[in-house]
């Protein structure tokens, strides 16, 4: 009896061994490949440092703002011979008559500026330039204060259509990014393992999204975080699956992508009505920042299709890509069952993000458009 | 790990109080122990799997160099001995791309007669000292056909090899400490170290019968056993696996009997036991010199500290001079320089599995980008005939 228990034991636990060592060994090989490809990116070349001054006005919005303020202040500070960042509810005028900058440049600069201010900073002789990180979905506003603006970024394709085609003269097309040093590929305890991972707010269009397709995906493992996920009809059945009104650091929200088999991303639905003042409708076809984060994480990404995101990663190759619920149930079910695809994909898709959609690019890249604007 | 037993032993105890029937005790025991039964198995899956991943995606970065193809006949001819097949096998595999034509023969085969028949434009010998004789050699030479030799004892047979060195077109030895001896004596002799047979020797996932802390393969040469003697203390709790001859001359025979394999492993296993290592330890013979000592000296590293950095597992080595030309001490490759250093470094390595992976894969980087048989073979055919 005795010895029939141990030896019962014994089994058991090799059992559990071996399971133990598939699923390490599963995401460690992972991990290894990411570490070729990071090791091989050439992402500490210098970029050129311009001879100009900046003053950096940060948005002032606070949370989820804050920590992109300072990853694109830091990376301003190490491109430009001398930079300074002040607040919108700053004295900017008085701030900008003493420092006497070249440039300013402003994150969002549509809620928390009067018109009269930039006019004011414009007669300084100061180029202004603006970058519109929450286009679409501000272009009630946001269509009138472009033009208080010399130069424009917005990370939204359809929006720099629209200001160009409105006459603004000098516009340019600059998605958001992602910060290396917050989102990377990392090693994670077992806890953060799930088959399908998906963190963000419930959106209307993302919670039925996801009770349409719980019942077809039985037996994964799901795990949900954000906010109003309780809005979800399955809510009750998921409980265990769903972390209800989390606010993620960026450094959790990346081991949770990197302990993932599959991490989909759902855009906004450009007509969500939740905070929203795009009453002309301006569409949303551009990939949001979350689209570079879950690829920088060395993670294999399901997205729903936005019409530009080819132009950043290439569907089927560096992201995968859905345009329905079946096409999505489909391509769970296909990629969680072969692993080689999945990292191959994730792999591809981590270099190009690592080597072309950093702060640190996007960041030269505007300040190239600034310098010229100077002449 | 020591602690962690303890603490579940008072947890269960403390169960039984309040849980009564003997039973139940026994199966929270044997929970607690299923537990740790998994994550131990995820952990060494993890480092599996790292291990294998990043030397993979290493293998598709730096793929084994392209050798443009001479027009040539060689006849390389084999030392008569398993000790050798690794790096035949690496001399062949890398001929063969680089010549038009490789035909093999062994020292004990009548080489003579078969190069005056098949016309080879070079006979290569890879070591040869033990058989081949002047003779011969002088009468392949007559037939106009170049003669080389890469010698891989050196320098433990002097006596033997010396005889043979004026008698070839060109030698080789993996011995930095020898080449101007061999000169002195009239030959034409360059320094080409040994490489790694990388289609043979590379990162692959082996069994868990592989599995150990410190693997030393090799015979047990006295200044092997002296040393071994002086760290097995340490060794006695760790998993440890040694393999070769006279290993039973150890003082501490009676408590390392379990991990010695006196028959030695064949070649192929050896590789499995060097995958399987957390550390695998190398140390070189040593070797008097007698009356040689004023002329030649060692400096060279064995074939094997290129072995095992092929198979991308953490060698810790002893130092000979030529090493830091080769591998990067604490970079690509860590040393030792006596027996307290070997133990703290074991005992550092084996508690960080990050860092000594890191070590482990930078080394395996660095063999697959200069240290294969083909960048050997490329170096003497460009020693023999020039540019290609």
């Amino acid at each position: 009896m005795k010895g029939q228990l141990h030896k019962r034991a014994r089994t058991r636990r090799l059992g559990l061994r071996k399971a133990g060592y598939r699923l390490g060994w599963e995401q460690g090989y992972r991990l290894g490949r990411c570490r070729a490809v990071m090791s091989r990116l050439n992402v500490h070349t210098p970029l050129p440092v311009h001879p100009i001054r900046v003053m950096y006005i940060t948005s002032g919005l606070g949370m989820p703002y804050a920590p992109l303020d300072q990853v694109i202040a830091d990376n301003i500070r190490d491109q430009v011979a001398v930079m300074t960042v002040a607040r919108p509810y700053d004295d900017v005028i008085s701030i900008a008559k003493e420092f006497k900058p070249d440039a300013i440049i402003v994150l969002d600069g549509v809620q928390m500026f009067a018109p009269a201010q930039l006019e004011a900073l414009r007669e300084l002789g100061i180029r202004t330039a603006a970058w519109f990180v929450d286009d679409p979905y501000y272009t009630d506003m946001t269509m009138t204060m472009a033009f208080h603006y010399d130069i424009v970024f917005t990370i939204e394709l359809s929006c720099y259509r629209l200001y160009q085609d409105m006459g603004h003269p000098n516009v340019h097309y600059m998605p958001l990014g992602v910060q290396p040093q917050l989102y990377q590929p990392v090693r994670v305890t077992p806890g953060y393992e799930s088959d399908i991972c998906f963190i963000g707010t419930a959106f209307w269009n993302r919670a039925h999204f996801f009770d349409e397709a719980i019942p077809l995906l039985r037996g994964r493992k799901f795990r949900i975080i954000g906010l109003w996920w309780e809005r979800m009809r399955h809510y009750r059945k998921m409980r265990s699956a769903i972390w209800l009104n989390q606010w993620l650091l960026p450094e959790e929200t990346a081991k949770y992508y990197n302990g993932a088999k599959i991490v989909v991303n759902l855009h906004r639905a450009s007509d969500d009505m939740t905070y929203n003042r795009n009453s002309n409708q301006i569409p949303a076809l551009s990939a949001n920042p979350r689209t570079f984060e879950i690829a920088a994480c060395g993670a294999f990404q399901l997205s729903d299709v936005r019409e530009d995101m080819h132009r950043f990663l290439q569907p089927g190759r560096e992201i995968e890509t859905f345009s329905s619920l079946h096409e999505f149930v489909d391509k769970v079910n296909e990629y969680l069952a072969n692993s080689e695809a999945r990292q191959a994909i994730a792999l591809s898709g981590l270099r190009r993000t690592m080597e072309e959609h950093t702060y640190r690019r996007r960041i030269a890249d505007m300040l190239r458009v600034i310098v010229e604007s100077l002449g | 790990m020591k602690a962690r037993q303890i603490n579940t032993a008072s947890r269960s105890r403390k169960r039984t109080m309040k849980a009564g029937p003997v039973g139940k005790l026994r199966y929270t025991h044997l929970h607690t122990h299923a537990r740790s039964g998994r994550s131990d198995g995820y952990a060494k899956g993890w480092n599996d799997g790292y291990r294998l991943g990043a030397s993979h995606a290493i293998a598709r970065t730096i793929p084994v160099p392209d050798v443009p193809k001479r027009q040539l006949k060689v006849m390389f001819v084999r030392e008569n001995s398993t000790g050798y097949h690794l790096i035949e096998s690496g001399i062949i595999t890398a001929l063969s791309k680089a010549v038009s034509e490789v035909m093999t023969a062994t020292t004990l085969d009548p080489i003579a007669e078969i190069a005056e028949r098949e016309r080879p434009d070079l006979v290569l010998v890879l070591n040869g000292i033990f058989v081949l004789q002047p003779e011969t050699l002088e009468r392949i030479r007559s037939l106009g056909i170049r003669t080389a030799a890469w010698f891989a004892d050196d320098p433990y047979f002097m006596e033997l090899s010396t005889r043979l060195v004026p008698h070839y077109d060109h030698i080789f030895t993996h011995e930095a400490g020898v080449v101007n001896y061999y000169n002195s004596l009239g030959g034409k002799v360059s320094y080409l170290p040994f490489a790694a047979p990388v289609e043979l020797a590379a990162p692959t996932q082996v069994d868990h019968s592989y599995w150990t802390d410190v693997c030393l393969i090799g015979s047990g040469f006295p200044n092997r056993i002296a040393f071994i003697d002086r760290i097995a203390p340490y060794l006695k709790d760790k998993r440890v696996f040694i393999a070769g001859g006279l290993w039973n001359q150890l003082k501490a025979y009676g408590s390392l009997r379990s991990s010695i394999h006196l028959h030695g492993v064949p070649v192929n296993e050896a590789l499995n036991y060097y995958n399987g290592a957390k550390i695998v330890l190398n140390l070189h013979r040593n070797h008097e010199l007698g009356a040689y000592a004023p002329h030649v000296s060692m400096m060279s590293v064995n074939p094997r500290t290129f072995e095992m950095n092929a198979c991308a597992t953490l060698q810790l080595t002893d130092v000979r001079a030529d090493l830091t030309t080769l591998y990067t001490p604490g970079v690509t490759i860590e040393t030792y320089r006596n027996a307290e250093e070997c133990v703290e470094k074991i005992r550092y390595y084996l508690s960080r599995d990050g860092e000594r992976m890191e070590l482990a894969l930078r080394g395996y980087e660095e063999t697959r980008r200069s240290h294969t048989y083909e960048h050997r073979i490329m170096a003497i055919l460009q020693t023999i005939y020039g540019a290609s």
